[in-house]
């Protein structure tokens, strides 16, 4: 299902990934100021419509990943009513003889949806974006050496393998009479008895594909020429300047409706 | 001029006293194909590695002598030089690729040369048509079969333009129908662009009509033999013996027709086409009788040990397994067939209680084990795993087999002996208070075997045990298993090996198509012709032979031998 949508070419697909990659950091360099439940509930919103409209994911699927962040999300407000700095004064109810204030519920969306919309832009660039794509656009247009470059992408395609490995891992040592851990030492244990087979297999791993990837003539320099050339084009404009405007419209709209 | 050359090469890995290569002295031509053979652990992959310079350039390695490649050294050559002379296919096709599809894979090593974007394009769709995976572009490597894979490496090296093509063993892991097509691809495209070929290989019998020349490695790590390979078996025979190289069956056989005054070879065989032209030359033509089943290969055992009745088995809404009926007799050697992926691992896992059926019953010794967990089948039954390193989870071997019996409560007293006679048995005493990581190859396997026998399990079940193990280990581990069904365990074996299964299993059962579609004796499994192919399975050589035995004058007391070796 990812990589039908990170394959489809809709225009966050054509944005470059570095660009994206930095728009994911100023949304958190933003977000930093801010105390208001408003204007991350704003982005949010806003956020997921775009991944919607302008990447061709269904707002089901977004919303379907979001779901158990907004659980993480809703502890925030938990915290901050039940463990308050400081209580409020506006207490709005009690709850098993406990007040509730405003302000404490207020700080605790606001943190709460502050890390959905973390979430949220996370989202749009991994949805938006192939693996492959990234990392060439690291290499490119980022000066990444392309020794860590291609090994990342290695390592990448053998991360489904450890999944299977550990499943064998896991289906053996039922086998051999150890049944499901019990107890914190028991899992601990576990994940030990686990880490020897898949270490070793994949040290043999890393050293097979390092000698395959130098006999096809890799050598990490930066001597080498892409068949895929990730530019920067007019798309990378428009998302930019898109972003300065979704920008200078929040922070209007809080001089405006929260002074 | 000589395109491959090494003069007085010698390989010494750290911390091993022996070279593992010595006096190495090659010239190679090009266009040549050439085969290379050798005891397991003998140097093959040593000799292909220290060829294109990865041994001592990144594998850490003692090497002396000389190396050349087109006359220079590979020493001397980057990394892009040598790849655009030599490349190497490697036999786990999951660990030689590094980009996540198709053309990635082939453009990075054309990225690596500094190719423009038209010539990419061009190699690229040139190398895939090759192979014929055109269609498959643009795919995930993770939808790729193995043999499949294997044929994208193929079009890789290609895709580089090099002279000299590697193969070390890139159908250990694949099934027989496509090891075939590995081999013919290889074979059709290294004469249409007269590609020099070297083979490291031990699955002859489709390669050996189109070999040159075979260098044999010893186990002294020289060269012992370098001829074609018609002089190499009829004159070299009792050398290849003796340092346990393996020798196509066809020919072993042929040798020992020739030794017992049975038959004199004009044209020494090395392959049963060759075979069967140079009988009917000598006028012995086959009746067609139908050979009798060997009556000593099925026991009369009547009590049933595992059942399943109108068993099916669905992930989700797909039906991997559908209204599966068999049943196996106490004392039986089973194998268990069928092509890739037809769900045979998953039956197993089904016998053993790690997947439960969606309908339908299977019976240990008539009891449902659906009522039984895990641990309490793991008492009766034995269940071996593809990978030996899976299963092992103590720090010594001696641990590792007393597991099983500390866990159901028994002192060190009582395990000890057990312990001792099962290390004797399986060859491990030397070797008990080495961590079982530390093992070779074969004594993984073994071991795996092993615990897996503590609790005097009266089935064993082993899901490909012979899988990238290479022949020594292979017929270490038949001979062992054979020497324990004859001691009363009932086996059941998952395999695509069809000579093993000729020459060990007494009862075959084919899983194809979700469905169980032959359940019974061995001889009459190999007569289906029109099953064998719909499943793509090949007649084993030594039954062809057999049929030929029948034939020829004394033969009849041949087939016993045959069955011996």
């Amino acid at each position: 299902m990812l990589q039908h949508y990170q394959k489809s070419d809709h225009f966050l697909q054509q944005v470059n990934p570095t660009m994206k990659l930095m728009s994911l950091l100023t949304v958190i360099f933003y977000m930093v100021l801010i105390f208001d439940p408003w204007t991350p509930f704003l982005l949010l919103v806003v956020t997921i419509i775009g991944i919607s409209l302008f990447g061709g994911v269904p707002l089901r699927f977004i919303l379907l990943i979001l779901l158990p962040f907004s659980l993480f999300a809703f502890s925030f407000v938990w915290m901050n009513v039940v463990f308050p700095d400081e209580r409020g004064e506006t207490i709005l109810f009690t709850l098993f003889n406990m007040p509730v204030a405003l302000e404490n519920v207020q700080t605790g969306l606001s943190l709460g949806l502050r890390s959905l919309v973390f979430v949220s832009w996370s989202l749009l660039f991994v949805c938006t974006t192939e693996p492959t794509k990234f990392m060439l656009s690291l290499v490119q247009n980022c000066k990444l050496p392309p020794r860590f470059g291609y090994g990342m992408m290695a390592a990448y395609r053998f991360l489904p393998l450890f999944r299977e490995e550990l499943n064998q891992v896991r289906a053996a040592h039922r086998i051999r009479g150890l049944g499901e851990p019990k107890g914190l030492k028991g899992k601990v244990d576990e994940t030990k008895r686990y880490m020897i087979p898949l270490l070793a297999s994949a040290i043999r791993k890393a050293e097979r594909v390092a000698i395959a990837m130098e006999s096809k003539g890799f050598d990490g320099s930066t001597e080498r020429s892409y068949y895929r050339v990730i530019s920067w084009t007019k798309k990378d404009l428009i998302f930019g300047f898109g972003l300065f405007l979704l920008y200078a419209g929040l922070t209007l709209g809080r001089i405006f409706f929260l002074q | 001029m000589a395109v491959l050359k090494t003069q007085q090469l010698m390989v010494r890995y750290p911390y091993q006293n022996a070279s593992i290569l010595k006096d190495i002295d090659l010239t190679i031509e090009k266009g040549e194909k050439v085969l290379i053979l050798g005891p397991s652990g003998g140097g093959k992959s040593t000799l292909a590695l220290t060829l294109n310079g990865m041994i001592p350039k990144s594998i850490e390695a003692e090497a002396e002598g000389k190396v050349y490649i087109d006359g220079k050294s590979p020493l001397d050559l980057s990394f892009k030089e040598t790849s655009q002379r030599i490349g190497l296919l490697f036999q786990d096709s999951e660990t030689q690729f590094c980009m996540l599809t198709v053309e990635d894979e082939i453009i990075f090593g054309l990225e690596n040369l500094g190719l423009s974007k038209s010539e990419m394009e061009r190699r690229v769709e040139e190398n895939l048509r090759l192979v014929g995976l055109e269609k498959w572009r643009t795919a995930q490597l993770k939808e790729l079969s193995g043999g499949m894979k294997q044929k994208l490496g193929i079009a890789c090296l290609l895709a580089m333009d090099t002279d000299v093509l590697v193969l070390d063993e890139p159908t250990a892991n694949l099934d027989p129908a496509s090891t075939e097509e590995i081999f013919d691809l290889v074979i059709k495209l290294g004469e249409e662009l007269n590609k020099t070929i070297l083979f490291v290989e031990h699955k002859l019998d489709r390669l050996l009509p189109h070999i040159e020349r075979v260098i044999v490695l010893g186990t002294n790590g020289k060269i012992i033999a370098d001829d074609t390979p018609r002089n190499l078996f009829t004159q070299q025979f009792d050398t290849l013996l003796d340092q346990g190289i393996w020798i196509p069956k066809i020919c072993r056989f042929a040798k020992k027709l020739e030794q017992q005054g049975v038959i004199n070879w004009l044209n020494f065989p090395l392959s049963l086409q060759e075979f069967e032209k140079e009988l009917t030359r000598q006028n012995i033509v086959p009746h067609n009788s139908m050979v009798q089943s060997n009556q000593s290969r099925v026991r009369n055992q009547t009590n049933t040990i595992l059942q399943l009745k109108n068993m099916t088995f669905a992930y989700k809404t797909h039906e991997v397994l559908k209204n599966i009926n068999f049943s196996i007799q106490s004392g039986e050697f089973v194998a268990l067939l069928g092509p890739n992926g037809t769900g045979k691992s998953t039956l197993a896992k089904l016998l053993i209680g790690l997947l439960h059926p969606s309908q339908g019953e299977i019976y240990f010794k008539n009891q449902v084990i659906q009522k039984k967990n895990v641990q309490e089948l793991m008492r009766s039954v034995g269940f071996v795993f593809q990978n030996p390193e899976h299963q092992f989870i103590c720090d010594t071997v001696e641990q590792e087999l007393a597991y099983g019996l500390k866990l159901l409560g028994w002192s060190k007293e009582d395990w000890h002996p057990k312990v001792q006679s099962l290390l004797e048995a399986f060859q491990l005493v030397e070797h008990k208070n080495q961590n079982p990581f530390s093992l070779s190859q074969g004594q993984k396997r073994r071991l795996s075997v092993a615990t897996m026998l503590m609790n005097d399990q009266e089935l064993l079940i082993l899901d490909e045990p012979t899988f990238g193990q290479d022949f020594v280990n292979t017929e270490a581990l038949m001979k062992l298993l054979r020497a324990l069904n004859q001691q009363g365990k009932t086996i059941l074996m998952i395999t695509h090996d069809m000579e093993l299964v000729y020459e060990y299993a007494n009862k075959v059962l084919l899983l194809h198509e979700g469905e169980i579609q032959y359940g019974g004796d061995v001889e009459t499994f190999f007569a289906h012709t029109t099953l064998l192919e719909h499943a793509s399975i090949k007649v084993p050589i030594s039954y062809a032979l057999k049929h030929w035995l029948n034939t020829i004058e004394g033969g009849e007391n041949l087939v016993t031998t045959l069955s011996e070796e």
